[in-house]
């Protein structure tokens, strides 16, 4: 589970890095993820990565206008305090260079250069030790960089800011999004990494690896593929005689799971958000009662709804003209005719709640 | 609206479930439908609203209630205790009607 959040964060960072400007040198330092992964998968045909050397110089500060090392500066002074306040590295300059986008209409630095500022401030991913750190200026108390150590101190850029300009750097190096207008990324990476969040919640669910397999086949980009037949984890389901093989309360209970699946997935909700959320809430629903597993539920929702390696739907739902609600009766079963109304489940319990209800009653 | 004068009590009912609607809406839409019993495209246009937006529709509304008792809620309501989650999932509802008269 841990290893799954990790790469959902990692996939998702990369994705918030590209869409920035990063190359992928810098995405790969950032998030640890392989050269060609994300080549392949962050960029792809459409979405070209940038080209090049990534444009990280020594002289990044102090060979700039005052101008920009006051902007670096207020960037750094933001990515301390995120750091600081106990937010990882990687989230901390993401959003310290979004903030600082927020602000600036034309950006003097790129996500690049500012990834290889914190290296340096902080002495990680492409620096091996810290060779910049944050010292407030005496005149003007504002925090701004300086060598590390204090082996060089320029003038403040703060107290300068406004006294012209000095310094030979005056363009950016690498992409920004306020050039590129919008950096887009790889139409398949939202999705994967979408993927990977719907698999964790549906570990969480005690969903089989078979069945996980099967609702994640509907993604682009997996390694499973889409079941021939119906996925069923143990016996099957008695759907021949569907009334008098399956007790009432799992009838209730899995009439109530196809009945919520078949109104969120009518109303264009994916197949597998449907599912996890019909589940949840039918097994708040019958608190009172030992809830049946997710498994179980898959194999009546893909006959239902005939997914998921299933052609034809077994089984239908049927109002009740007693109760109102609906519930589900076998394709098999439907020659008896007026009895299976009598065999409404929701019926039975509002007849008998104790029977059903009062095991696990608070 | 005065933005001194404070909310009455049906205004603040519906600023609460608003903003409860539209965050849970946020989070996770399928569960939001599932348990709000709204359809996915009145989730959409709530999760649209800005805060502005919010508080003039509580505001114009005035002194009726935005989310109504659902139809069946005398059926709910004579259920027995378990079985009112259930029921209230299962079937689906529309706007509060008059309880029909018993003989």
């Amino acid at each position: 589970m841990a290893y799954a959040d990790t790469r959902i964060r990692s996939l998702e960072t990369a994705r918030l890095c590209a869409t920035l400007g990063a190359c992928p040198r810098t995405i790969g330092w950032v998030t640890g993820l392989p050269s060609h992964f994300i080549l392949s998968k962050v960029f792809d045909a459409g979405h070209r990565a940038p080209r090049g050397r990534p444009p990280y110089t020594e002289d990044l500060v102090f060979k700039t206008t005052f101008k920009i090392q006051a902007e670096l500066g207020s960037f750094a002074v933001k990515y301390r305090e995120l750091t600081a306040a106990g937010f990882t590295p990687a989230a901390s300059l993401v959003t310290a260079y979004q903030h600082y986008l927020s602000f600036t209409p034309v950006p003097s630095f790129s996500f690049d250069e500012a990834f290889f500022l914190v290296s340096n401030l902080d002495g990680i991913w492409a620096c091996k030790t810290p060779s910049l750190q944050l010292e407030p200026c005496k005149a003007c108390q504002a925090r701004r960089l300086v060598a590390f150590g204090g082996a060089y101190t320029p003038a403040c850029a703060f107290c300068k800011e406004e006294s012209g300009e000095r310094g030979v750097r005056k363009r950016v190096a690498g992409r920004t999004p306020a050039m590129a207008e919008r950096i887009e990324v790889s139409e398949s990476l939202p999705l994967q990494i979408e993927a990977l969040r719907v698999d964790v919640e549906l570990e969480q669910l005690g969903a089989h690896r078979r069945v996980r397999a099967a609702i994640l086949s509907a993604y682009p980009d997996t390694p499973h593929r889409p079941p021939a037949a119906l996925i069923r984890i143990g016996r099957a389901l008695p759907v021949q005689r569907w009334s008098s093989g399956v007790r009432t309360l799992q009838r209730a209970q899995f009439s109530l799971v196809a009945v919520l699946f078949q109104r969120l997935t009518s109303g264009g909700i994916g197949a597998d958000r449907a599912l996890i959320a019909t589940y949840r809430q039918a097994r708040d629903a019958f608190r009172h009662a030992a809830a049946p597993s997710f498994d179980r539920c898959f194999e009546v929702v893909s006959q239902v709804a005939g997914r998921w390696g299933v052609a034809t739907p077994t089984l239908v739902l049927a109002p009740c003209d007693r109760c109102g609600a609906s519930f589900l009766v076998g394709l098999a079963d439907q020659g008896s005719g007026g009895a299976q109304q009598r065999r409404c489940p929701y019926c039975q319990l509002l007849r008998h709640p104790e029977t059903y209800l009062a095991g696990k009653a608070a | 609206m005065n933005d001194a004068t404070p909310l009455n009590a049906v205004q603040h009912l519906n600023f609460e479930t608003l903003s409860l609607i539209r965050d849970s809406a946020r989070s996770d839409l399928a569960t939001a439908c599932c348990q709000f019993g709204l359809h996915p495209d009145q989730l959409r246009t709530i999760t649209a609203l800005s805060p502005t937006d919010l508080m003039q529709i509580v505001a114009s509304t005035g002194n009726v209630l935005l989310f109504a008792p659902r139809d069946d809620i005398d059926l709910l309501l004579a259920a027995p205790r378990t079985v009112i989650p259930i029921l209230a999932s299962a079937r689906s509802h529309g706007p509060a009607r008059a309880p029909a008269a018993t003989s």
